[in-house]
């Protein structure tokens, strides 16, 4: 008698408690590495990507910055590691920290400032030397700012960055972080590329949109995904 | 730290000195205080009061008094009386003259005391009065050492002293079985599946004599529990402290040791007080006889022992005096033993209801009843090991749900018993979400009806050990991989250890779901990728 009690009671009790499915949500965590010249906005694209702010003020990145985001889809979460390495030359021993690991690393140039597209082959030769096997991305920021200046100097540096775009087999994004242009769709375009991904989001190829170009780009090296 | 460095000394020193020799002596010796200070009752000032008599009377008394004082004392010239060891080249005092430190100097002479024979005892009788405790007011500082290398006062507080003993008493070794991280592999292809890589396989594989087994040496371990011997023979006060704390933790596995240790504690009658160990382990004395264990009964008590442990010595049981002192009894250790059976159990239950542990693996005659009366007057157990190769039909289902129903058991060793789908069933209803660690090896009346479905429907959702190895009627691991892969994902590992066949089958199950898996995380990557959204 007490027994049969005892036991009706645990098995409720049980059977509230548990959770009654053992399931197993599937992880993708991908490391990306931001580097660029100074002020040309890898914390505020992060930042932005992250925590979707935008803030006008500069603040100096003092080393590496790291933030996480993750996404979930379905059973699927990814989960993007964002490094940010500061552009002064003081930090480029701190390179390893930002490129080693790193799936992808995006190159951020300024639009408004050549110098900092040129600066893209230093810090690609350094980057890329640290880690061959990682997807590299060319950015261009402050496109919002970058509409408004001399339609002749716009189709010349969007000239210059699709040729960089080529040698570094590179997708090539033209990004605006402050009003929330093309952030998301670099992230995805690393995405698919470091998982070989069918992507069918039309490019923008005419000079003086934001460029999205990424079909001829990036798929033909040899490189481990990072599972 | 003046402390470190000593005890690493003489730590050092001890691999050349033959500790085994002097040990069951030290251990069993009077205090050698009593023929000093028999006219003193209060036992909480013995130590201090034969201090400063020692003191006084170096302070008054010639190099010839002191000699005299040595040879009429106890333990200590007992040593004197070993054959010279060939420790004997140690440095003299020679070297404590060529600017000693404190330190070096005590180890020399903790060394030559061990080693006294006739023909040296002047010089270290000469030494040991310089082993100075307390500041002696004399005006003559002692000879060879600078007046101010003398020890930190905190060696001389009893209190202090047994705070610092205490902590090498705590690293001191307990003869036990060695915990081990996985199960031995039953071959080399059971190796390769277990350990996914070849040459960890091999290595693993080639070893396994050797995982579980006693390995003794290189066990640094092993040399703490002798530094604890080292210790006695700093000087008077650091005995009886170490002395107190050895008795505190009675253990032994050497039988020829604990026999003389008998003997001993035999002929001195006029020490009446009873040893009131807190844990006492004897390990694998295979001949021990019932009647020594009688005979150590009459000055051993157990009213403080929190844990006992008989670890293989198959013809004995604790003595029926011991059985009503059990009160304080947390952990009940008889692994192979033939003598133990329900009776025994029974009439133990009545005396042990703080038990926490109790390990009978391999005692054949134990049986469901004796394990029913230790669940019901248990109610705190938490660990209980019933695993066996022989007569595996003595324990049931019953015994299972007995402890189930009544104790707070979180660890069940069930290997090679009958128990079956229902008697799981019961134990996963009753305790499934407190049990962590189940060995469930050659049961072989389980099915898939019990663990993979318990499993399946989450039961046991806090297990963290699950053993299976040849049940045979386990078919179906898919369940198995799923909840390891589940725990898994919560960074909780769980080890299911099983034989060749269910690793074998566990290890294509959770390629197959990985796979699918895999499948799945690109088709969810591919459709976000695609998705058109601005954040």
């Amino acid at each position: 008698m007490d027994n049969s009690d005892q036991e009706v009671q645990g098995h409720q009790h049980q059977q509230q408690q548990q959770p009654t499915n053992v399931k197993v949500k599937n992880q993708v965590e991908v490391q990306i590495g931001l580097v660029g010249d100074a002020q040309v906005g890898k914390t505020s694209l992060m930042v932005k990507y992250v925590q979707n702010v935008f803030d006008e003020e500069y603040t100096q990145t003092l080393g590496v910055n790291f933030l996480k985001r993750k996404v979930s889809i379905r059973s699927t979460d990814i989960i993007f590691s964002i490094m940010d390495l500061g552009g002064q030359r003081e930090f480029i021993n701190m390179l390893p920290i930002a490129s080693l690991g790193s799936s992808a690393l995006v190159f951020l140039f300024d639009l408004t400032r050549p110098e900092t597209l040129t600066s893209i082959k230093e810090w690609y030769r350094q980057a890329h030397g640290l880690n061959e096997g990682a997807i590299p991305v060319l950015v261009g920021t402050k496109y919002d700012l970058f509409v408004d200046l001399d339609p002749v100097y716009q189709e010349q540096l969007s000239r210059a960055s699709m040729e960089y775009a080529q040698v570094m087999d590179a997708p090539l994004i033209f990004c605006s972080t402050a009003k929330s242009i093309n952030v998301q769709k670099i992230f995805k375009v690393a995405l698919a590329k470091i998982f070989s991904l069918t992507l069918t989001v039309p490019e923008i190829n005419e000079i003086g949109d934001p460029l999205l170009i990424y079909s001829a780009f990036g798929n033909k090296r040899s490189r481990g995904a990072a599972r | 730290m003046k402390f470190a460095s000593l005890s690493n000394g003489s730590f050092k020193r001890l691999r050349e000195t033959p500790p085994v020799d002097l040990r069951p002596r030290k251990k069993s010796s009077p205090t050698p205080s009593d023929s000093e200070s028999d006219n003193e009752s209060n036992v909480n000032n013995k130590w201090r009061n034969s201090l400063d008599q020692v003191f006084k009377r170096r302070n008054t008394s010639n190099n010839l008094g002191r000699k005299r004082r040595w040879k009429n004392k106890g333990p200590f010239v007992r040593t004197a009386q070993n054959p010279p060891s060939p420790v004997n080249v140690t440095p003299g005092p020679t070297s404590v003259k060529n600017g000693p430190r404190w330190e070096d100097a005590r180890i020399d002479s903790v060394i030559q005391l061990a080693t006294i024979s006739p023909f040296n005892e002047e010089k270290v009788t000469r030494h040991m009065a310089d082993l100075t405790l307390v500041t002696p007011s004399s005006p003559t500082p002692p000879i060879a050492l600078p007046p101010t290398v003398k020890p930190h006062p905190i060696f001389q507080m009893p209190e202090i002293v047994e705070n610092i003993l205490r902590f090498v008493s705590a690293y001191a070794e307990i003869p036990r079985e060695k915990p081990y991280a996985r199960r031995k592999p039953l071959s080399l292809e059971h190796a390769k599946l277990i350990y996914k890589d070849e040459k960890k396989a091999m290595e693993v594989w080639n070893n396994r004599s050797q995982i579980g087994a006693h390995n003794s040496n290189g066990d640094g371990n092993e040399m703490m529990g002798s530094v604890m011997y080292n210790c006695m023979m700093v000087n008077r006060l650091w005995f009886h402290v170490t002395l107190e704390l050895l008795l505190e933790k009675f253990h032994f596995k050497d039988l020829t040791k604990f026999r003389r240790f008998l003997n001993v504690k035999n002929q001195m009658n006029t020490n009446k007080k009873l040893i009131k160990p807190k844990m006492m382990v004897l390990h694998k004395f295979h001949k021990l006889q019932q009647s020594e264990l009688d005979e150590l009964s009459r000055f051993l008590s157990c009213e403080s022992l929190k844990w006992l442990e008989f670890y293989i010595c198959p013809d004995v049981v604790p003595p029926v005096a011991w059985i009503n002192q059990f009160n304080n009894l947390e952990k009940l250790v008889l692994p192979g033993n033939k003598k133990i059976d329900d009776k025994f159990l029974i009439q133990v239950s009545g005396h042990v209801n703080n038990l926490k542990v109790l390990d009978l693996r391999a005692c054949d005659k134990v049986t469901d009843s004796g394990i029913i009366a230790m669940a019901i007057r248990c109610p705190q157990l938490q660990a209980c090991n019933l695993g066996r190769h022989r007569n595996s039909s003595n324990i049931t289902s019953l015994a299972v749900v007995a402890l189930a129903r009544n104790t707070d058991v979180e660890t069940l060793g069930m290997a090679g018993c009958k128990i079956t789908d229902a008697g799981l069933w019961e134990l996963a209803q009753l305790r499934g979400s407190r049990i962590k660690r189940l060995s469930l090896n050659n049961c072989d009346l389980l099915t898939n009806h019990s663990i993979p479905t318990l499993l399946a429907l989450n039961y046991f959702p806090n297990l963290a050990v699950l053993e299976l190895r040849h049940v045979d009627q386990i078919t179906e691991v898919k369940q198995l991989v799923k909840f390891k892969l589940w725990k898994r994902s919560q960074n909780i590992p769980v080890l299911i250890e099983g034989c060749e066949r269910i690793t074998r089958l566990m290890y294509d199950e959770e390629n197959r779901i990985r796979k699918s898996h895999s499948l799945l995380a690109f088709e969810d990557m591919s459709t976000w990728v695609n998705t058109e959204s601005e954040l």
